[in-house]
């Protein structure tokens, strides 16, 4: 992560000097412009999502970019079944669930498949990461601009103007991950926490007097990370968008930057990430909940359409996240218009005397006069 | 196979000595003469024990005496006595049991909480006065002469006991209870105190003592009698102890003590004859303490198991014959569970019920009037999934249903060991299969019956979901695991792995379990089969259990193969006929320790069929058999061409084969791989429903390896089915005896679904890393 990078030439070199390391001079894009309405708190998550769902085109091509992985990774499992239930069960006998004898029967088939199904998911995992962190940069750029339309076009040229700042963005998300998980699974969870606070002996959840207590304490770690995890995805979030609305290139610079403004107005800066969990919570426990009734119930008799139903809502449950992924940028806009100063620079003007087009005079430096 | 001792010929040579004439007088006086005459059906060699033990608090250390009256019901005079001291097996890493299990019970490596049994004194006692010959004690290793094992002990006797005969021995012990780590011992308050004390082995007519040391892979065998046990135990466990047979005093004992009694049979049962005609006996005697159990009584009551499933009665009331009284006694059941799993109570005790019922109602009725389910404490699971007379121990684990099968699956399994095992007494390390194999066939049986398919269930943060994942989010090797952020080297071999997610909260996000799980169930019965096929033909099924290939040899010959091989056999020789020759078997050897042979010829016997040749094949082979059908369907066309006439002259004939014209020449053939031949039912259906039944013999099987069906009908075929009813389990690979012609299109549509729905979502979560 580099501090001191500029690849693009001020134009304007005696205000481009007074620039910090790490900004872009402000001619070099407009001026980041917000959304109109721009709010903060609770409200802020429903503008965010209201402006998200409006941009139809973007949540549908990003949400897409899953699905379509998805379909390909299938078509293996498809061609599979079509091969080996085809005529050699009774229809609707696999339907249900895959019974035991074909389990069985098919075992090593089924394990290889899982194999080449885990290689293909690898791979598209890198590849959805990537993806992803293309997407950051478009959604900011769309939310950052005017609504003026050409949203696709402005969506691929953001995700590709801050693609590498935010490629190091994720670099900073997995180290500190990897922390977290350092902390709350390593060495110093067991011996400070297992045995010092709760005097579980070698950290063994076995020497615990209950399995309630072992279950209580999983939920403990286990929430831990959640929340660490949590954290660092909204860390993410607003140093992307701080990266973004000040034009900065210091990933570094700003990621500190970021940690202390969370740190000073967690209220104002969590509050819209925590209802936009909730809102992206409670509808995937709502679909989760349908879908869940419908697939326990498919039985012999079930047709096609059950299928096509099952899938649908694994659809709209994969744009809802896109959408509500998206909605975090939008509302990280909106507190960060509000909590950050749009150009932490010093004011070139404010030593000296003088207007524009004419001479400027340093004040209060006495080797400087004026000749009449 | 054990290094069986010769049973005549041994002498005492450490009587040998000066004074040995006063000693050989006087141990003949010792000797109690009362002649016995072993009569039909009574156990083999009559043993009863008086134990009085005291638990020293903190330590774990028992201290016990002993009374064993022992008749010696052989054809042999006997002259030494062969003990167990099973929990020697725990003593240190050297052991026959620790060396094979490569140091480790149940998946942990034993380092801490070592037992062991320490033998005081051993006395023989008659009503002229007491010989002491402790001096005589010889450690033994019959299996594998591992000079570090001592599991089994001998004494010598002044002189040869004579068949029919009875002495009593007095032995005083100490037991160290090991850390429980594999059936025996305690954690924290709780205890499962079992093969605890000195226990005769069994001595064989012209075998002699049968008293192999406790590897790893077997379990126990002793003979029938009475125990009459007292505890002396810390106050704390007052109300909270419960052991085999009946308790039959508690009271306090000062401040800080507490003494119970317990007696196994119960008075009651031991003064009265089971359906059977014989007297209700026991081989076995454990116990279990709790300070935090909850203790709660139910009692089996049958009359409403009969109106539940009045079909079952009335079918084992006709396979059996109208004479036969197939109704069984109530059964009190106490339920000692701990009590954070207060809640599952009546499951456990459900579930017990339901194997006294069915296995009561296929094999003859549990004779005792109590029985004991215990639920291990967090930690003691390792005791789990026990049986021993009148008591065994389930397992569970919180937030679980009925079709879970936790704790149904365990507690039908250990419930079901009270018939194969408590009441049929069969040499467990030399034929686990007899019992274990048994039981996995019945517990499948009343499971399926009782609770339906079990339902697979997936864990996020120690709570269960419905529903499997059908396949993996990622894999792949080094590469792939480092870029995907599971396994990332740094420095030396060391890594980070940021996004191998170990929080079941972070899992569940990803997976969207609701969304993205599949459905899964079993037949338990189709279950037993998926076992047996990891391990089909590598050893016998009847193979002593040390002498297996290695563990998961003796675990599929012992569990599954078994269930699977009398599974098939009931759907050969048809359920009713298979009944009976259970029945036969599990009356006829009550209270005995039956051989494979016995089995064999008794079911026979009760079956009234001779399937010898089964059962040399399925359980004294390692054949296998795999079936598979093909099917062809032309249109028979108008023939073409030109055809020689009876002047020899080459004309056109459209006349020529006219009637068959339009009809379709159907082939079904079917072939066999593997060596067993075993005759199975083969089905043809016609699209109008016409079906034909054929079998294909054992001898046609012998004669060759397939065999084609034709027909020329106006109907095409729309299935054919080798074991349409699906009673052949032994079958390596059923998917290939169906045919059907039309395919399934939505199965195929159906499972890629569930694989995009999980792949969707975990691409959604890995797109969100990114940004």
């Amino acid at each position: 992560m580099s501090d001191e990078i500029h690849d693009e030439a001020p134009a304007q070199e005696p205000i481009a000097k007074y620039i910090p390391p790490g900004y872009e001079a402000a001619h070099s894009d407009p001026a980041p412009t917000l959304e109109p309405d721009g709010e903060r708190g609770g409200w802020a998550s429903w503008t965010a999502l209201r402006v998200t769902l409006g941009r139809v085109p973007l949540w549908f091509l990003v949400g897409c970019v899953p699905l379509v992985f998805g379909v390909i990774a299938a078509q293996g499992w498809v061609s599979f079944f079509e091969r080996n239930i085809g005529g050699a069960y009774a229809p609707g006998e696999q339907l249900g669930w895959l019974t035991a004898p074909f389990r069985t029967d098919h075992a090593a088939g089924l394990g290889e498949l899982r194999a080449a199904t885990g290689i293909m998911a690898a791979v598209m995992t890198v590849l959805a990461m990537l993806i992803g962190v293309f997407c950051a940069g478009g959604w900011l750029q769309v939310f950052l601009e005017r609504t003026s339309g050409h949203s696709v076009d402005r969506f691929f040229h953001g995700g590709a103007r801050y693609f590498w700042r935010f490629f190091r963005v994720l670099i900073g998300v997995l180290l500190f991950l990897a922390l977290g998980k350092y902390l709350i699974y390593g060495d110093l969870w067991s011996t400070y926490v297992w045995e010092g606070l709760f005097e579980v002996k070698g950290a063994n959840f076995e020497n615990l007097q209950s399995e309630a207590t072992a279950r209580r304490l999983t939920w403990l770690q286990d929430g831990t990370m959640a929340l660490w995890f949590a954290g660092v995805m909204v860390w993410a979030d607003y140093l992307r968008t701080r990266l973004a609305f000040l034009g900065s290139r210091s990933v570094l610079w700003q990621g500190i930057a970021t940690f202390f403004m969370l740190l000073v107005r967690p209220i104002t800066t969590l509050r819209p990430m925590l209802v936009l969990l909730v809102f992206e919570l409670l509808v995937l426990v709502g679909l989760g909940w349908l879908s869940a009734g419908i697939n326990h119930g498919v039985d012999a008799g079930t047709g096609m359409a059950t299928v096509w139903l099952l899938a649908g809502l694994s659809v709209l449950g994969v744009f809802w996240k896109a959408i509500v992924n998206a909605a975090r940028y939008h509302a990280a806009v909106q507190v960060v218009r509000v909590v950050v100063e749009p150009l932490g620079v010093e004011d070139p003007w404010e030593n000296t005397v003088g207007g524009p087009g004419g001479p400027r005079y340093p004040v209060g430096q006495e080797e400087y006069a004026v000749s009449i | 196979m054990p290094m069986l001792r010769p049973s005549v010929g041994r002498r005492a040579v450490a009587l040998l000595a000066p004074g040995v004439l006063t000693l050989l007088v006087l141990a003949s006086a010792l000797l109690d003469l009362r002649a016995q005459d072993p009569t039909a059906g009574a156990p083999d060699n009559p043993v009863d024990y008086e134990i009085t033990a005291r638990l020293e608090d903190g330590t774990r250390i028992l201290h016990g005496t002993e009374k064993i009256t022992w008749t010696n019901g052989s054809t042999d005079g006997v002259s030494d006595l062969w003990f167990h001291t099973y929990l020697n097996a725990f003593a240190n890493s050297e052991s026959t049991h620790l060396q094979g299990s490569n140091g480790r019970l149940r998946g942990v490596r034993i380092t801490e909480g070592w037992g062991w049994q320490r033998i005081r004194s051993v006395t023989l006692v008659g009503p002229e006065g007491q010989l002491d010959i402790t001096d005589t004690l010889q450690w033994r290793q019959p299996d594998d002469d591992n000079a570090e094992d001592r599991t089994v002990f001998s004494v010598d006797l002044p002189r040869a006991v004579q068949p029919g005969e009875t002495i009593r021995v007095d032995v005083e012990w100490e037991s160290q209870l090991p850390r429980v780590r594999r059936r025996t011992g305690y954690k924290d308050d709780f205890m499962l105190v079992a093969q605890w004390f000195p226990k005769l082995g069994v001595y064989e007519s012209g075998k002699g003592w049968n008293c192999h040391q406790f590897h790893s892979t077997t379990e126990f065998y002793a003979d029938y009698g009475t125990y009459s046990v007292t505890l002396d135990l810390p106050a704390r466990y007052e109300g909270k102890v419960q052991g085999s047979g009946v308790k039959v005093l508690e009271h306090k004992s000062g401040t800080d003590r507490v003494r119970v009694k317990f007696e196994a049979p119960s008075q009651e049962d031991r003064a009265s004859l089971d359906r059977t005609g014989k007297a209700p006996r026991v081989h076995d005697f454990t116990w279990t303490a709790d300070s935090k159990f909850v203790v709660q009584e139910f009692t089996f009551v049958y009359d409403e198991w009969r109106e539940e499933y009045a079909d079952e009665v009335n079918f084992v009331q006709g396979a059996l014959g109208a004479d036969k009284d197939v109704s069984l006694r109530n059964v009190r059941v106490t339920v000692m569970v701990q009590p954070e799993r207060a809640d599952q109570a009546f499951r456990h005790f459900h579930a017990t019920a339901a194997a006294l019922f069915f296995y009561g109602l296929w094999f003859g009725e549990y004779p005792y009037d109590h029985v004991t389910v215990v639920d291990p404490a967090w930690g003691g699971r390792a005791a789990g999934g026990m049986e021993y007379p009148t008591i065994f121990t389930a397992g569970t684990e919180l937030g679980t249903e009925p079709d879970m099968y936790v704790p149904e699956s365990v507690t039908v399994h250990e419930a079901g060991h009270q018939f194969f095992y408590g009441l049929v007494g069969n040499n467990e390390p030399e034929s686990a299969w007899l019992d274990e194999g048994f039981n996995s066939y019945a517990d499948s049986e009343v499971l399926w019956r009782t609770y339906g398919p079990e339902r697979d269930s997936t864990k996020y943060a120690r709570v269960h979901h419905y529903g499997v994942t059908l396949t993996p989010v990622t894999g792949g090797g080094d590469i792939l695991r480092a870029l995907t952020g599971r396994d990332i080297p740094y420095w030396k071999g060391r890594s980070i792995a940021p996004l191998e997610l170990r929080s079941g909260f972070l899992k569940w996000w990803r997976d969207m379990p609701l969304m993205t799980l599949s459905p899964q169930a079993s037949d338990p019965r189709w279950a037993d089969r998926g076992g047996y096929l990891r391990d089909p033909n590598v050893d016998p099924i009847d193979t002593p259990a040390w002498q297996y290939r290695d563990n998961n040899s003796y675990r599929t010959n012992s569990y599954p193969r078994p269930a699977v091989a009398l599974r098939s056999l009931e759907g050969m020789v048809g359920r009713d006929t298979f009944l009976r020759g259970m029945r036969h078997y599990s009356e006829t050897w009550r209270y005995e320790h039956p051989t494979p042979d016995d089995f064999f010829q008794a079911f026979n016997v009760g079956a009234d069929v001779d399937v010898s040749w089964y059962f040399d094949e399925l359980f004294r082979g390692t054949g296998t058999v795999d079936w598979s059908v093909a099917v062809r369907q032309n249109e028979v066309n108008k023939p073409r061409g030109l055809f020689q006439d009876e002047s020899g002259a080459w004309v056109e004939d459209p006349d020529r084969s006219k009637a068959a014209v339009g009809m379709i020449d159907s082939e079904v053939v079917l072939m066999r791989e593997g060596e067993l031949c075993l005759p199975v039912h083969v089905r043809v259906t016609f699209e109008d429903g016409t079906v034909e039944d054929f079998l294909w013999t054992r001898e046609e099987q012998q004669a060759a390896r397939w065999k084609r069906l034709e027909f020329q009908r106006s109907q095409r075929i729309v299935a054919a089915q080798i074991d349409p009813d699906r009673k052949w389990y032994i079958d390596t690979d059923m998917s290939n005896n169906q045919w059907f012609a039309e395919r399934d299109e939505v199965a195929p549509a159906r499972w890629g679904e569930r694989v995009f729905s999980r792949l969707s979502f975990a691409l959604q979560f890995s797109m969100s890393i990114g940004g």
